[in-house]
């Protein structure tokens, strides 16, 4: 009999109970998303990798190798790679021969590619509307499409090493036969080779490396852009996974266990009389557990559940994203156990402390009821005597039950913070390209040659070098530029807009943020080509936020380098070069780095937009139970204060005053938070990537994120309000007399 | 007159059930006077005491309280009307349990422009000394003494007291009914007590007796008694 009173109680409280239902449903939803969608993304990266024979690194030499010879003498599995840039107007198809040893290729559908015919990936294929079958004209040049593959060192498909965002649109790569493929090369410039083993001396090798066959790139897999950054994508995901699907889980039972405990306070009586009936701890606790166990199963089941269900197109979209093919469908049971029961264990621990007070008192005592004999002196507060009268009660009502007002400042920094990370996320990405781009390389054209050059003979072309460089002690890759002291294509300002000279030496914010670094601190760079070590004084840091580089005049590079004075190794232009093909390493167009961060923008937005909505409903949830509680707990005291006169509006701002003031103090707080979160992601995560988010909180961010919360906010005070204008004095009374 | 009811009545629905709480009720009452409504339970005096009070509207009839058509007016207006002309003191006291005695006070002093000193008032009902305790720490009499200075410190028109002595023992009550008697002369204050207990009625100016919903007697007594000299 006893047990029809949890669902009755439930069905008359729907609002608080269906707010906390709310909020579970979320944490596991949440919890089984993200769980599933790394584990997903994870196991399938390693089976990749390990099965498809990742590089270990790759190098690229002026001449040949003789590849018997160094895989031997290395212990290494080593092989030449042929690689061909085919573009097609804004498009540019990367083309590789088929490689047998490492990074082989899966073709995901369709076969390996015979003699006149293409396998492309994926994306690009979609992207360009390509199917298996279609035929693709090469300079004239027909192949067939033989289906479409994925490349253990090409898994985040960028063009450049220095782009951000993978555009399938406009780039892709695909393989080819090497007979095929040489017939578009005439003859090799420069010589790739992917290798696939442990190396005790890197040093000994490159040198060898350099002094036989003239080392141009030596790039080990850490290094690598294009495979590191799922790595640490996954690592970037899975804390934001747990935190957030776990402090939501934390917030509901805390709100679970205020919502019981003052349950079981209203319902003393009941209780009391029960137990004077005969009724034991026991049999009443079981009665009292259902509350969390009903909250359980129609929240964490379903949401783990549903979880489940969204968590394919999840993978689906993530894995396209992040290029990792689906070799095998995995269901982390595991996973999906932990969403569904982890809120068990904090919903039942939640519900047993708000009942355990009960278990401890006499019958008289639960008979009595305990909640107004527990203002004692400390809740007179007179500290607040000087205060007018209704700011005074406001205030009391707050401190009174600030174990609530905590969860509510708790929960709207949370919203804060993840809000801010949204907004900030999106604007940094537009600053990026807007500051970065347009601001501060100021060029539209790249182009590295394969050899230093003594001559510019384009008269509009800017001159540079670049040399690449690990930070001694760390895995960062550093590059320095060596660029004209009066550069009108690189335009480096400080933190406060002012245009830096280039007397000494200037390196970027990124790197100066994510080691700590400021004017004046030496750094110790280890060269990539032959082991080198430099030291180099810092003189100024320029205010940009890509790359782990560092800037100084071309004489002074290739003064300190030890290079020939006036050789070069690159170009910077406002026009497009005619620049013979066969003498450059590479070229890099701007316009196609912002395309290609536009056609993203888009996909990025649609996560963005989630992580709004899932702030926007977690603060309107947590601030609506609670007030909602308050004014339930407060049902008399506002129906007496009705009839002494008090309008609505006063008495919403006595019962509900105090959740600006909470409001406020967790919005305050969630920007500090924010900043932690950051500063976490930069040096734990990106450290070792050359990337770096000017993720900052800036006044924008903040009104928008401040305009949100508060619409949030208003409109729980406004559903709180209506709670109060339905309390009738006259039925207040009428309890009181029954 | 200051107080007219005419043709007032009320019904409830319970169930499928009617009762007519009030049925059609008439009366005036001059301004400064103490009144009571004598009827057993059920008889229609808490609903006669919530529609005088305004947190109650009525079906039918007429109610006009110092110039106020009750009657006509919508909920914003009535609270308007509590707030500057009513104080109430109820059966059970009904203060706000996480305010002080001096808290609870004040909270109706703030509505005032032209209140009393909460303090005076407080020290009139002999609950000074106890300004800092909340309500669970008083006896029932005391708590009473602070409800009627809740309801006093505003200088109110009206005090409806719905058995304020119902809940508590004979010397208390009688203490309740002295401090009400002493409002009513020392500020003019006029005073109407609904209570089931006809030895309060002899205090009273005008005696209305009701049985189920209806007005079955209007006394006017010439010589009321003293609080001092109610026995039961």
């Amino acid at each position: 009999m006893l047990n029809r009173i949890p669902i009755r109680i439930i069905i008359r409280n729907k609002s608080q109970f269906l707010g906390i239902i709310i909020l579970v449903f979320f944490s596991s939803l949440m919890y089984a998303l993200f769980s599933i969608l790394v584990t997903n993304i994870d196991m399938n990266y390693k089976n990749f990798i390990e099965r498809y024979s990742q590089e270990s690194f790759h190098f690229i030499t002026l001449s040949p190798i003789n590849v018997d010879e160094i895989s031997k003498k290395y212990n290494l599995e080593v092989e030449e790679r042929l690689s061909w840039d085919y573009d097609l107007g804004n498009k540019t198809l990367r083309i590789f021969s088929i490689s047998n040893r490492v990074n082989r290729p899966l073709i995901s559908k369709g076969t390996l590619p015979k003699s006149q015919e293409i396998a492309i990936d994926p994306n690009f294929a979609q992207a360009n509307n390509l199917k298996i079958g279609d035929n693709f004209s090469i300079q004239g040049k027909i192949f067939k499409i033989s289906g479409y593959l994925y490349l253990p060192d090409y898994i985040y498909i960028i063009k450049n090493e220095q782009d951000m965002l993978p555009d399938p649109i406009h780039f892709g790569v695909g393989i080819m036969n090497p007979e095929d493929l040489k017939s578009f090369i005439p003859y090799a410039t420069h010589h790739y080779y992917m290798a696939r083993g442990k190396v005790n001396d890197f040093t000994q090798l490159k040198e060898e490396l350099n002094s036989r066959y003239k080392l141009l790139v030596f790039q080990e897999k850490w290094d690598n852009f294009r495979i590191i950054v799922t790595e640490k994508k996954m690592e970037n995901a899975k804390p934001m996974a747990y935190v957030i699907s776990g402090f939501v889980l934390i917030i509901s039972s805390v709100l679970l266990f205020i919502v019981l405990a003052r349950l079981i306070d209203s319902m003393h009586t009941e209780i009391g009389t029960l137990y004077a009936l005969g009724y034991s701890h026991r049999e009443i606790s079981k009665v009292y557990l259902q509350f969390p166990f009903y909250i359980w199963l129609l929240g964490a089941i379903p949401g783990g559940l549903i979880g489940y269900y969204l968590s394919d197109p999840l993978v689906k979209f993530y894995v396209s994203f992040l290029n990792v093919p689906v070799i095998d469908k995995i269901f982390p049971v595991k996973e999906l156990l932990i969403a569904i029961f982890s809120p068990a264990i904090f919903m039942i621990s939640a519900g047993y402390l708000a009942i355990r007070r009960l278990l401890k008192m006499s019958v008289l005592e639960v008979i009595k009821g305990e909640t107004e004999k527990s203002f004692t002196k400390r809740y007179r507060l007179s500290l607040l005597n000087g205060l007018s009268f209704k700011r005074r009660l406001m205030l009391k009502q707050g401190l009174l039950h600030l174990s609530r007002e905590i969860v509510l400042i708790l929960g709207v920094a949370f919203a804060t913070l993840i809000l801010l990370y949204g907004f900030a996320g999106g604007s940094a990405l537009n600053n990026l390209v807007n500051d970065t781009y347009t601001n501060i390389f100021k060029y539209n054209y790249v182009y590295i040659f394969n050899n230093y050059q003594r001559e510019n003979k384009y008269s509009n072309a800017e001159r540079f070098s670049i040399l690449s460089f690990n930070l001694e002690g760390t895995k960062a890759n550093v590059i320095i530029y060596g660029i004209e002291k009066d550069s009108k294509m690189v335009s480096l300002r400080g933190d406060r807009g002012e245009l830096l000279t280039l007397d000494g030496f200037v390196i970027t914010r990124s790197l100066a943020d994510k080691f700590n670094l400021r004017p004046g601190d030496t750094i110790s760079l280890i060269s990539k080509i032959d082991g080198k070590k430099y030291s180099l004084k810092i003189d100024n840091i320029a205010d940009v936020y890509i790359g782990n580089s560092g800037y100084m005049s071309l004489d002074k590079f290739n003064q300190i380098f030890g290079l020939e004075t006036d050789s070069f190794l690159g170009l910077y232009s406002f026009e497009k070069l005619d620049i013979p093909r066969e003498t450059l390493i590479s070229s890099m167009d701007k316009d196609y780095l912002i395309k290609a961060f536009k056609d993203n923008a888009e996909s990025i937005n649609k996560i963005l937009q989630v992580m709004y909505f899932m702030s926007f409903l977690l603060s309107l949830t947590i601030i609506y139970i609670l007030s909602s509680l308050t004014i339930t707990e407060n049902r008399k005291s506002i129906g007496i204060f009705k009839i002494l006169g008090y309008y609505d509006g006063e008495l919403s701002y006595i019962f509900l005053g105090f959740n600006n003031i909470s409001f406020l103090l967790g919005f305050s707080l969630g920007i500090p938070m924010f900043n932690v979160l950051v500063s976490y992601i930069m040096n734990a995560v990106l450290r070792d990537v050359d990337f770096s988010m000017n993720m900052k909180a800036d006044m924008k961010n903040v009104f928008v994120t401040f305009i949100v919360l508060l619409i949030a906010f208003l409109i729980s005070r406004y559903l709180g309000r209506r709670r109060i204008y339905s309390i009738s004095p006259g039925i207040i009374l009428k309890e009181q007399a029954e | 007159m200051f107080i007219e009811v005419s043709n007032l009545k009320k019904s409830y629905r319970v169930g499928n059930t009617k009762i007519d709480a009030l049925r059609d009720i008439t009366f005036a009452l001059e301004k400064g006077g103490f009144y009571v409504l004598l009827g057993p339970s059920g008889s229609g005096k808490t609903t006669l005491m919530n529609i005088l009070g305004g947190i109650d509207t009525a079906d039918s009839g007429k109610v006009i309280v110092d110039g106020e058509e009750l009657t006509a007016l919508n909920q914003k207006s009535l609270t308007n009307y509590r707030r500057k002309k009513l104080g109430f003191i109820f059966q059970f006291y009904n203060l706000v349990n996480s305010l002080t005695v001096y808290e609870n006070v004040l909270s109706t002093k703030y509505l005032s422009e032209d209140g009393l000193d909460p303090k005076d008032v407080l020290k009139t009902v002999g609950m000074w000394e106890h300004r800092e305790k909340f309500p669970f720490e008083l006896s029932g009499g005391e708590q009473q003494r602070v409800a009627i200075a809740r309801a006093v410190v505003k200088n109110p028109a009206l005090v409806l007291c719905d058995e304020p002595t119902g809940a508590l023992d004979f010397e208390n009550a009688k203490k309740v009914l002295e401090l009400l008697e002493n409002i009513n002369k020392g500020y003019g204050t006029t005073i109407i007590i609904a209570t089931h207990n006809t030895a309060i009625s002899k205090m009273a100016h005008k005696i209305m007796k009701l049985r189920s919903g209806e007005l079955t007697e209007f006394i006017d007594n010439p010589s009321p008694i003293s609080a001092e000299e109610v026995i039961w």
